[in-house]
């Protein structure tokens, strides 16, 4: 097994609404290691992108995370005062986020962005951050960087201010990266584009990438261990090959069963009925059972545990425990 | 079976314009916002170089009270002034007055504005009471308060005036930072590390510009009508200064024989306070980037 570079401990990320306290993210426990990608999977409002801002404390205002330990390389990201969290984000975690066009500064030129980042942290003067992001553009496949740092965001196209994001992320030599949702905007040409680069970036700088995504080609493609997240909770985790191979849990098996194939002509897609409750309707017992196709009395009663099954895998389902405790 | 070849896009192919070229060629389709645009330029040629035919204080008792003729244009006053000296000479005051007043609304404005947009809470609601307290007195009203309060004189309009335009600009920033801290690019920054005074100085003080400059343009018109309002109710301006306002003052006794003294410094007013709010109009077309 790899070195754990970050590792999330029990996390419950809460939301105070008028509707009253909402979990958002309810007893999240994964790891990072060195050179490898997490996907973390799951529909919109199964609390993948509250996790991935509970990790680096930027929930707004009306979140606050309850419990749990986020611990990059052992030290403790929720204990840290404002300052000392401030210096980890774009120093040693770097996040880039779903819609490249809005993430980066209208009024500000690219170029003064991204040196924003190295006079921030590394405490560079002007030329030397300027080098620095001129090389930083070079290495992540653009042309003429000199030029495209004196242009506005909305001079650049989506694939290259996607480039750009991720050139700042990294322009700090962060040891995690965590992605969110990061080709979602982007057209499929140069997803995979973007794809190549990160997988290229992680293989030169060693970082552990934390990836969150609804896509599942690209979990396929990238990833070596998944997490698949449903209303707050994780349901699956397991290495990228079991997974698809053999998927346990009901719901992990209903989201690769809805992914359409090309070749196979259906009437209809294939997919999962329901929809996410709500978080303050949440159901008793399972989570998913209203929306499962193998539900049994116990799973509207009682909420099953994350089981760990051959020490590598672990699934939160009924099923799972009867089959094995049969086995047993 | 025919071959398709895919092409990636050019990087030439992304044209770039000029930020101030393309902002530019939008203003200057806007034809009343730039003759009011070329009316206001004037004016501060005027203010600077004070090209005045006669002296302001030069009497002429030959022609008290002249209608407007080849010797003076906008004819004289009750003094044998002329007019249109004065009213060139007023441009001065007139613009330095609103300029002074509206630059310090502005600036305590923003800072109150950004500071309750970007922290919320209390010192947000403390903020936004103030300037609904403000707000709560008609306009001039205010004003005239505020001078009664601490006397008349020049200064003290200019004073008057600025704090009547505070909540103006703490509403227009509010709402601006309000709605610029929620978008993925201040996320953005923050996620790299950035602190809060950076955040407001650096990434939202920018992006509250365009509002900025509207209002404070629309500022400057009822800046000078708030202005004359005082000057002309003794207020402000004394009247031995040419001040437009004051010279409505004194031209109100002669309106029956001279109406003239009433006529051009009216005009005057009026014609500076459109240009004022038909450029303010223009910039917003301008500026606003979701009115392409």
């Amino acid at each position: 097994m790899s070195e754990k570079l970050l590792e999330v401990k029990n996390l419950r990320t809460e939301f105070h609404t008028d509707k009253g306290k909402l979990v958002a993210v309810n007893d999240v426990s994964f790891y990072v290691g060195k050179e490898e990608i997490v996907g973390l999977v799951g529909e919109s409002g199964s609390g993948k992108s509250v996790t991935s801002l509970s990790v680096l404390r930027l929930l707004p205002e009306q979140g606050n995370i309850s419990a749990g330990e986020v611990l990059l390389e052992g030290k403790d990201l929720l204990k840290m005062n404002k300052k000392d969290i401030r210096n980890i984000r774009g120093g040693d975690i770097a996040m880039i986020f779903q819609d490249p066009m809005s993430s980066l500064n209208p009024v500000l030129r690219v170029g003064e962005q991204i040196m924003e980042c190295t006079k921030l942290h590394l405490k560079y003067n002007n030329s030397q951050a300027r080098k620095h992001a001129i090389d930083m553009i070079k290495r992540v496949g653009i042309p003429v960087p000199e030029d495209v740092m004196n242009r506005y965001p909305h001079q650049l196209s989506g694939g290259m201010s996607q480039r750009i994001m991720i050139a700042m992320a990294m322009s700090c030599n962060p040891k995690v990266l965590i992605a969110d949702e990061p080709t979602t905007a982007l057209d499929v040409t140069i997803q995979a584009q973007v794809m190549e680069l990160m997988l290229e970036l992680k293989e030169k700088n060693k970082i552990g990438i934390l990836l969150i995504t609804h896509d599942l080609g690209v979990v396929a493609e990238m990833c070596n261990r998944v997490m698949v997240m449903y209303c707050g909770r994780i349901v699956e985790m397991a290495d990228v090959f079991s997974l698809f191979k053999n998927p346990l849990h009901p719901y992990t098996k209903g989201l690769i069963a809805s992914v359409p194939k090309i070749g196979k002509n259906a009437d209809v897609l294939p997919y999962i009925a329901g929809r996410v409750p709500d978080l303050s309707q949440m159901p008793k017992g399972c989570k998913f059972a209203p929306r499962c196709s193998e539900a049994m009395e116990k799973c509207y009663k009682e909420e099953p545990k994350l089981t760990n099954i051959d020490g590598n895998r672990q699934c939160r389902c009924h099923l799972i425990r009867e089959r094995s405790e049969i086995n047993e | 079976m025919e071959e398709v070849k895919m092409q990636e896009a050019k990087y030439e192919d992304f044209k770039i314009e000029n930020p101030m070229k393309e902002f530019a060629r939008k203003f200057l389709k806007k034809k009343s916002a730039v003759v009011s645009l070329g009316f206001i330029f004037f004016l501060v040629i005027l203010a600077i170089f004070q090209p005045a035919p006669y002296d302001i204080d030069e009497t002429d008792y030959d022609n008290i009270l002249s209608e407007p003729n080849s010797e003076h244009l906008f004819g004289t006053d009750e003094y044998g002034r002329d007019v249109l000296s004065r009213i060139i000479t007023g441009t001065r005051l007139s613009l330095s007055v609103a300029v002074t007043a509206v630059t310090i609304g502005a600036f305590l404005g923003s800072i109150l504005g950004i500071i309750a947009g970007y922290y919320g809470g209390l010192l947000e609601s403390l903020i936004m009471r103030f300037c609904d307290i403000l707000f709560s007195f008609p306009g001039l009203l205010l004003a005239i308060g505020i001078v009664a309060i601490i006397g008349p004189g020049l200064t003290n309009v200019v004073i008057a005036i600025s704090i009547y335009g505070i909540p103006t600009f703490t509403r227009v920033i509010r709402s601006s930072t309000l709605s610029i801290k929620e978008l993925l690019y201040i996320e953005a920054s923050r996620s790299i590390g950035v602190s809060d005074t950076r955040l407001l100085v650096k990434h939202i003080f920018p992006g509250t510009l365009p509002a900025l400059i509207v209002t404070y343009t629309m500022r400057m018109g009822t800046a000078i009508i708030s202005a004359a309002s005082l000057s002309f109710l003794g207020f402000g301006a004394s009247p031995t200064n040419p001040d437009w306002g004051a010279m409505l003052s004194t031209g109100r006794d002669y309106i029956g024989v001279a109406p003239h003294m009433l006529l051009y410094p009216g005009l005057m007013i009026f014609f500076t306070v459109l240009a004022f709010n038909l450029l303010g109009d223009g910039l917003r077309d301008t500026l606003d980037p979701k009115l392409d």
